[in-house]
């Protein structure tokens, strides 16, 4: 390490390295978030981050999100199938899935659309994880009319068994931040570009 | 009234004099980098250490410079180097053996008792240490007060510390290699968290890490189990279960779960040896949570393992304490069905 010097940053015979495609920069450079871009990429990173997201993005989101809850929802009952356990951090777990699920259907994008998506779709998948147990409770006597009332009595469900063990509403917390966290928007600090002059001759 | 001063939103160059951002570090003009002052400093530091024979200090100093070096940089790429090559002589010692520490030299001379003497007073130091920030200490007392109020004051107090035991097994490992950790946070119900500052460098830097917490953890529970002998007292019995349950949960190879760090550094043959000691511990116990723990093994063993070379200190660790742990949750509790 004794070569080391600490006056100037050296960036070898072949310059910088771009962040994106991992090939030297030829001349100007972008800095984005503190690391270096070519041109290309950089114009490509503003073409995926720039614009409203359209229907389709936000369909695509959706459609994720419901699948990503739905494993959720069943991941509760199957682990506590197997082993006997009613694991209050899945609720960790679901808002992970789905936070990932809608970022994904959306390309990429986050924002508070879809932060509110990912969030209201983990607390319903949180919520209808009771169903399995509540249909073997019942007598299964459940018709088409029921549909409204079962489903607001679940969605009550977690704020009710949050106020008797505040364990299950921290977890429930967590996990809706995390779904929250994992879609929040992308900020980017764009500079440039930026020209490098050779280092003065010492 | 005066208004405040405008925040400055750009630097000048100490070198050159050109406008810079205020969080850069190279100037854009003349390359001169921001904190070559503070560089040179911790490159004196580390050489220091290496002289001294200090592994964990070379590399807390190298880690740090290179937060304050541009990623793209050849310093970067060196140091970052060395801090792999450091870790390496931590995490597999034969491959490249490190200078004697102060430490382990100061145990040779003392011998085995000696080094067990040394071991407690630096982990009891590192312990207590961990009490003394704020944070933890205050959120480790919210955590007590809702325990207690379902299981009482005395256990409540037995569990929380065996979780601050895990975490400090977490942030032990991370002293080892250089990397600055936040002091454990209690989130009741949850668990506790500690974070570390800086990013590891090696996969298997990860799993002695997260591996750290369960390791200490057991050792809590162990301790338990040695007081349950001795005393009879039921107490002991049901912390020890307690403990070895939160230390095997942990083990799931998933999300952020100590497991899940440990399998990163497995390859595929050893997370179908560490999946089949979790079948053969569960035939034995019917510990349900094994199940778990086994069906996430096998998902991570049929998953691509990037690090090919494996890891088997890290799979023998795994292993011992799938082993362990498993035994104690299988030790009846008097008083439960």
């Amino acid at each position: 390490m004794d070569e080391l010097q600490f006056d100037r940053a050296e960036f070898g015979t072949a310059g910088r390295i771009c962040t994106g495609c991992q090939q030297p920069i030829a001349g100007d450079y972008y800095d984005i978030n503190g690391t270096p871009f070519c041109a290309a990429c950089t114009s490509a990173i503003r073409q995926a981050h720039g614009g409203t997201p359209g229907g389709a993005d936000f369909a695509r989101a959706l459609g994720a999100g419901v699948g990503a809850g739905a494993v959720g929802s069943a991941l509760y009952y199957v682990i506590e199938r197997i082993s006997g356990y009613r694991l209050s951090i899945l609720a960790i777990a679901v808002g992970f899935l789905v936070g990932r699920a809608v970022r994904w259907g959306a390309g990429g994008r986050g924002g508070l659309l879809y932060q509110v998506l990912a969030v209201v779709l983990t607390y319903v998948a949180i919520a209808f994880s009771w169903l399995p147990i509540v249909l073997e409770k019942s007598d299964g006597s459940f018709g088409v009319g029921d549909l409204v009332p079962l489903s607001a009595f679940l969605l009550a469900l977690p704020i009710r068994i949050g106020l008797e063990s505040p364990f299950a509403l921290v977890v429930i917390g967590i996990g809706l931040w995390e779904a929250w966290k994992f879609t929040a928007p992308v900020s980017l600090a764009i500079r440039g570009p930026i020209t490098t002059m050779p280092p003065a001759a010492p | 009234m005066t208004p405040p001063p405008p925040v400055p939103t750009t630097a000048r160059c100490p070198q050159c004099g050109a406008a810079i951002e205020p969080t850069a570090l190279s100037c854009d003009a003349c390359q001169a980098l921001v904190h070559a002052d503070r560089l040179k400093a911790l490159a004196a530091t580390a050489r220091a250490a290496e002289t001294a024979g200090d592994v964990s200090a070379q590399l807390e100093a190298w880690r740090v410079a290179l937060t304050l070096l541009p990623p793209g940089s050849s310093q970067y790429r060196s140091i970052h180097e060395r801090v792999v090559s450091l870790s390496r002589s931590l995490t597999n010692p034969s491959a490249a053996p490190p200078a004697t520490s102060a430490g382990s030299r100061a145990a040779t001379w003392t011998g085995a008792i000696g080094t067990a003497v040394l071991f407690l007073v630096t982990k009891g130091k590192l312990l207590l240490l961990g009490l003394s920030k704020g944070s933890t200490f205050f959120s480790m007392l919210a955590a007590l007060g809702v325990y207690w109020t379902l299981w009482g004051w005395k256990f409540a107090l037995g569990f929380v510390l065996s979780i601050y035991i895990h975490e400090m097994g977490h942030v032990a490992a991370l002293r080892r290699f250089g990397v600055a950790a936040t002091a454990p946070m209690f989130i009741p119900g949850f668990g506790a968290f500690i974070r570390g500052k800086q990013p590891l460098a090696t996969v298997q830097e990860e799993a002695r890490v997260g591996l750290g917490g369960p390791i200490w953890g057991l050792a809590a529970a162990v301790g338990c189990f040695l007081i349950y002998v001795t005393t009879k007292q039921p107490f002991w019995a049901a912390l020890t279960h307690a403990g070895a349950m939160i230390n095997l949960f942990n083990l799931m190879p998933i999300w952020q779960l100590d497991g899940d760090h440990a399998f990163k550094a497995l390859n595929r043959t050893e997370r179908w040896i560490a999946a089949a000691v979790i079948g053969v511990m569960f035939a034995f116990t019917t510990e349900g949570l094994l199940i778990l723990v086994g069906i996430l093994a096998v998902v991570q063993a049929f998953r691509d393992a990037p690090n090919v070379e494996g890891d088997r200190t890290a799979l023998i660790q795994f292993a011992g304490l799938v082993i362990t742990l498993a035994l104690l949750m299988k030790m009846p509790v008097p008083g439960t069905p």
